[in-house]
Order: C-alpha cells, then structure tokens, then sequence
C-alpha cells in the first residue's frame, strides 16, 4: 500500500526497514551520525510553500530513532548531515529515476556536513537510499 | 583515439559539497581538447578514483591535472587500455 510522502507514517515504515534490512545493517556498520532531510516546497507538493523536516538518528546500521516535522523546528536537529532538496527531486531519488551522487554533484540535492566523510561513505549512502525506495511511496 | 586509466591516491577530500563540485568542475574544464576525460569510479574502501582518458598520449592526459588537483589526489599509475564492451557478445553471430 502506499504511503504519503513525506510524512509521519512514511518515516515510520523507512525506519522500519532500516531496522529490519541485513544488507543495510553490514554496509553501514561504521556509520555514525544523525541525518536531517528538507524538503522545500515546489509544485509537486500542493505549492502551499511549506517544508517539511525528516530528521534520522543512524549509528552503525540501524536507525536509533526518527522525528518528522511538519513545520521546521526553530532550532534544528544536532546532526552530522544535513541534506535538503525539492520535494519533485527527492521524489525523483526515492522512485530511482535520479542517482543520488549525481544529484549531489549537480546541487539538486545540497548537502551541509563533511563531505569527505559522506564520500568515504558512498557505500553506506547509496544503501540508504535503496532501503528508502523500498518504502512504497504515494504518486502524484 | 588510445584510452588511458590514470588511477589517484586521494590524500585529502573536499570538507565541503562546494569543495567538491568545485574541484570537479575545473578539472572538467580543464579536461577538453586533445585528451578528454570520459568516466571516473571511486573506490571508497582504499580512495582510489580510477579515471578512464581518451587522448593521444599520457603527457596530454597530466597536462590537465591542475597542481592542486595533483596535490589532493596523486597519480599512482597511468595505463593504457583497451577497451572489451561486453555487451558486443549479445550480437555475435554463432
């Protein structure tokens, strides 16, 4: 069944499989460092000019808990990583019609935190983003 | 036009996105003309980029690699290659 995106229950199922996935487990075992994700607004999310917050805490394979923010917190999340794109370009990553590294590369997804640590990591990123594409997600 | 795998030790790495793309893109600009830069594969476990060169000699290949660049990511071997598109097999005739 599909799940809105983003949203509370969306965030619930990706935890759900973070915690559940073997193969995520043993790639990200040396993760360390909590992730916040921004979603700006654009047309494909209603255009009412919100954004939304998805904050991870992820340490070494598993996801130690999870927040999602219908409006964004005054002060944000302590995270190692904070990650923020248009709401019709994260869709585009979590249905795998944009590479997340291209996306990076090409600022459609900005990234605020140690860059050198997320390249040491791509394993770990691109394993993220498939257990994220497992989630079934709403189309609009 | 021979083809070349130039691999790089990365010593340092961009502390930010804009490091990053910003480095990338002057070796990108650098990179056209006699030899041009065509693919790179990073392998995070050891951070060594291997990037794949079409030019007519190696000297036109290190002629691009800005002293900056050659600073954060020395050259540890340059190979000319050859290259094997697998997907060839799928139209031989047998």
């Amino acid at each position: 069944m599909a799940i809105p995106f983003p949203s509370a229950e969306w965030l619930e199922a990706l935890i759900a499989v973070l915690n559940s996935d073997e193969r995520y487990a043993k790639v990200a075992k040396s993760w360390e460092g909590a992730i916040f994700i921004i979603i700006d607004p654009d047309e494909s999310s209603g255009g009412d000019g919100k954004e939304f917050g998805i904050y991870l805490d992820l340490w070494h394979g598993t996801c130690r808990g999870g927040e999602y923010f219908e409006v964004l917190p005054e002060n944000f999340p302590d995270v190692a990583f904070t990650l923020r794109t248009g709401n019709a370009n994260m869709r585009k990553i979590l249905r795998g019609d944009l590479d997340p590294m291209q996306a990076m590369l090409t600022r459609r997804l900005r990234v605020d935190g140690n860059m050198g640590y997320m390249l040491r990591n791509v394993p770990t990123v691109l394993d993220f983003v498939r257990c994220c594409r497992l989630v079934p997600m709403d189309t609009i | 036009m021979p083809q070349f795998l130039i691999v790089h030790d990365v010593k340092v790495y961009p502390e930010t996105q804009d490091d990053w793309i910003g480095l990338w893109r002057k070796l990108r600009e650098r990179a056209h003309g006699e030899a041009e830069w065509l693919h790179s594969f990073f392998e995070p476990s050891t951070g060594k980029l291997y990037c794949e060169w079409e030019a007519p000699d190696v000297d036109s290949i290190l002629s691009c690699l800005s002293e900056e660049v050659l600073d954060l990511a020395p050259v540890s071997s340059t190979s000319e290659v050859v290259l094997f598109d697998v997907t060839w097999l799928d139209n031989q005739e047998s």
